[in-house]
């Protein structure tokens, strides 16, 4: 997935300065900078889900398999199903497991059984890491497991439409660290599948996490590069500063 | 020989003045009863579909502000001056029958309309965005969304406010009485096109009567006829609040 | 001392921290070079008692080696530095390792010391040691003042100089063995020289080592065990 020169506006004010990026497959991205620097923003661009703002407004290129994600003729349901989001608040549906994951397979039409559904559900579980919780109580509410079981199950619900790329924004961050480092392993999983993108304001985790790490400071993508080079040895003067705790 | 039971009586006739003793509630409870399921027909639909529309559709501009000042502005409105509409609108330009439960029925509804959509809109409201974004970012549409995932949220604070509205609307009687429903009615309505009374200003018509001895212990019946039904409905609109309630 | 790299955090406590560990640095850097100065007067003079000093002030350079490392790790603990931080960290780790053992090989050359007067001597294998040994001084306080400006440039310089003092030693290496054949008596004490030009040798290398620990601080490249031309290519690019 690539985008070309995207400048999101609120209104009037250019929140993204024209941003260049390729996502690759199998490879996570991590998104770091100060808060308010648009890195959220940018992320919700790659599944168009700044169209739900009234105010933004997004211009410049986001290709997906060579169209761009913006053409009228390109449906966004399809899109999101296409690339994935996981929340930074867990936010899994006030219904049963199943449910959480079958709503996603059975919106896109992509099952018209009960026993692909429920192999969906399955496998999208087991992805996750979440099964082997959850296998007996599959009709419990979503809402009732743990904050990290919960964001798990996002994700599950995410990677049962079989997306191309998730995007994951602070996924994290209302996580203990145990929880955390379940997800992290978790990416590290699902990057052999997917292109992954991560929003995160733990640097650590971006370091832990990411084969390329993207600074974004006032709107602008100041560097990307590989991880190891953005935290041992930046370019850019502003990347060093963020990293080593002297702004943001 | 004098007895005290359960007087049947009272709910089987109709009022009556040629025979004081046998007058009833049965004219009054059935016209009541006609213009509540006018009111919860009516008021119910149009004004969660409004609330709907206001909240999750319409774009936000000088216009939907000015709608919506309104509605709180016409929650405000003393009911009288919904009789002087209903009288005026109704009977005088549609012509019409005089003390009929359509009429009566039609003045509630406007009358119950913006109680309803603002305690629909309020119980939207509360619905926690994430779970918007949550089925978006599967790739729900906007209309999925708020029918798949919102509005089942909701349905209990809309239900609530409903029937809150609905027994607000029962317990009224001023507007009632400019439409002219005060008239004696010795005849149990068929239609809601007939002629016929409401609780409330059943109880004011015999309160009122010159024949205060015969009636007094009636007048009493009926009061506690009128709040019995209230705090029923009152009741359910708990029972269903807590039956229905999700957490999140 | 160029303190933009290590300072401006946000946090205060953290670039105290900071000061600290590279000021340790700085004096442990003093102590060694004292200990160097005196090791070399010691073995030219057969001064024993000078000897002995160098010999037991070595513990003092080992603790502060100690002390320095827990603060470095305390420091890794508390604020997982990134970056400059990270690199700067890890140099002074590496170079303290160094530095102990430039203060190891000061040791060597003080425990040398005791036998020289009792010998036959040399006299012009003095003056070669003497050579060698400013040079190495010079190398070793050049490479600090580096660390301590935390300037390339001049690490560069120093550690260019490390190539000379190998030459030194392999100049005295071939006198010693001529000696050794014209009068076999010497060979005790010739051995026991060349091994005092082996350890300052090694000094030079360490020294070396310490510049190489400032460029990759500075310049975020690691270049250990690279020839010199790439040296220079790297502290001269960007």
């Amino acid at each position: 997935m690539s985008a070309r020169n995207v400048k999101v506006f609120y209104g009037e004010a250019e929140a993204i300065h024209g941003v260049n990026m390729d996502l690759y497959e199998n490879e996570v991205v991590a998104f770091i900078g100060p808060s308010g620097c648009g890195k959220s923003t940018f992320l919700r661009c790659f599944n168009r889900m700044n169209d739900t703002i009234d105010i933004a407004r997004v211009t410049g290129e986001i290709l997906l398999d060579g169209r761009d994600i913006h053409d009228k003729k390109l449906d966004v349901v399809q899109l999101r199903a296409q690339v994935g989001m996981v929340f930074q608040k867990p936010n899994p549906f006030p219904k049963s497991i199943y449910e959480n994951i079958a709503y996603g397979p059975r919106l896109h039409g992509l099952v018209d059984n009960k026993t692909d559904l429920d192999e969906i559900v399955e496998t999208s579980l087991q992805r996750a890491g979440l099964w082997k919780e959850v296998k007996d109580r599959l009709d419990a509410p979503g809402t009732g497991l743990s904050g990290g079981q919960q964001q798990r199950l996002c994700i599950a619900r995410a990677i049962a439409v079989s997306p191309e790329v998730i995007l994951m924004d602070e996924p994290c961050s209302a996580l203990d660290p145990i929880a955390t480092s379940i997800i992290e392993e978790l990416i590290d999983e699902l990057k052999g599948s997917f292109t992954i993108a991560i929003v995160t304001h733990n640097m650590q985790q971006a370091a832990r996490v990411s084969d390329k790490t993207a600074f974004f400071h006032l709107g602008d993508l100041v560097e990307i590069n590989e991880t190891r080079e953005i935290f041992t040895n930046p370019q850019d003067s502003r990347t060093e500063d963020y990293i080593t705790g002297r702004f943001g | 020989m004098l007895k005290n039971r359960f007087s049947t009586a009272l709910f089987m006739n109709p009022d009556s003045r040629s025979s004081l003793a046998s007058a009833g509630l049965a004219g009054a409870f059935v016209g009541s009863l006609m213009m509540m399921l006018i009111v919860m027909f009516l008021a119910v639909p149009i004004g969660v579909a409004s609330a709907i529309y206001l909240e999750e559709f319409a774009p936000k501009n000088k216009l939907t502000d000015l709608i919506e000042v309104n509605i709180n502005n016409l929650a405000a409105v003393p009911s009288i001056v919904f009789g002087l509409l209903g009288a005026s609108v109704f009977i005088l330009w549609f012509k019409m029958p005089l003390s009929a439960p359509i009429v009566g029925g039609l003045v509630l509804t406007l009358m119950t309309l913006p109680t309803v959509i603002i305690a629909t809109r309020s119980t939207l409201k509360a619905i926690p965005p994430s779970i918007r974004s949550a089925a978006l970012g599967i790739g729900a549409s906007k209309v999925q969304s708020v029918f798949h995932h919102v509005l089942p949220l909701a349905i209990p604070g809309i239900l609530t406010g409903s029937i809150l509205g609905i027994a607000q609307a029962l317990g009224e009687t001023a507007p009632l009485l400019l439409i002219g429903m005060t008239s004696f009615v010795a005849s149990v309505p068929a239609t809601p096109f007939d002629q016929s009374t409401a609780l409330p200003v059943q109880i004011y018509l015999w309160q009122g009567n010159e024949l205060r001895n015969f009636f007094e212990a009636r007048t009493s019946a009926a009061i506690i006829v009128l709040l019995a039904l209230m705090i029923s409905l009152n009741a359910v609109a708990i029972w269903l609040r807590r039956h229905f309630e999700t957490r999140w | 001392m160029n303190t933009r790299m290590i300072d401006g955090h946000t946090s205060q406590a953290y670039n105290a921290e900071m000061n600290e560990i590279v000021n340790d640095v700085l004096a442990m850097g003093e102590k060694v070079n004292d200990q160097l100065e005196k090791a070399l007067i010691a073995f030219i003079q057969a001064d024993q008692a000078l000897a002995q000093q160098v010999i037991e002030a070595d513990k003092s350079v080992n603790d502060m080696e100690l002390s320095i490392d827990d603060k470095c790790v305390q420091i890794l603990v508390k604020r997982q530095p990134a970056a400059s931080d990270l690199r700067a960290v890890i140099a002074v780790i590496k170079t303290i390792k160094d530095l102990e053992r430039i203060g190891d090989q000061a040791k060597r050359i003080a425990r040398m010391a005791g036998n020289s007067s009792a010998q036959v001597l040399v006299p012009k294998a003095f003056s070669e040691f003497e050579v060698m040994g400013s040079r190495v001084k010079q190398m070793l306080q050049g490479a600090m003042n580096a660390f301590r400006q935390m300037d390339a440039d001049a690490a560069l310089q120093v550690a260019l100089l490390d190539k000379q003092i190998d030459n030194d030693y392999e100049g005295i290496l071939r006198q010693n063995m001529t000696y050794m054949l014209e009068d076999p008596r010497n060979i005790t004490r010739l051995v026991e020289m060349t091994w005092v030009g082996r350890a300052i040798e090694r000094i030079g290398d360490h020294a070396r080592n310490v510049c190489e620990h400032t460029i990759y601080f500075v310049k975020g490249r690691d270049v250990r065990h690279v020839d010199d031309d790439q040296l220079e290519a790297v502290v001269r690019n960007r």
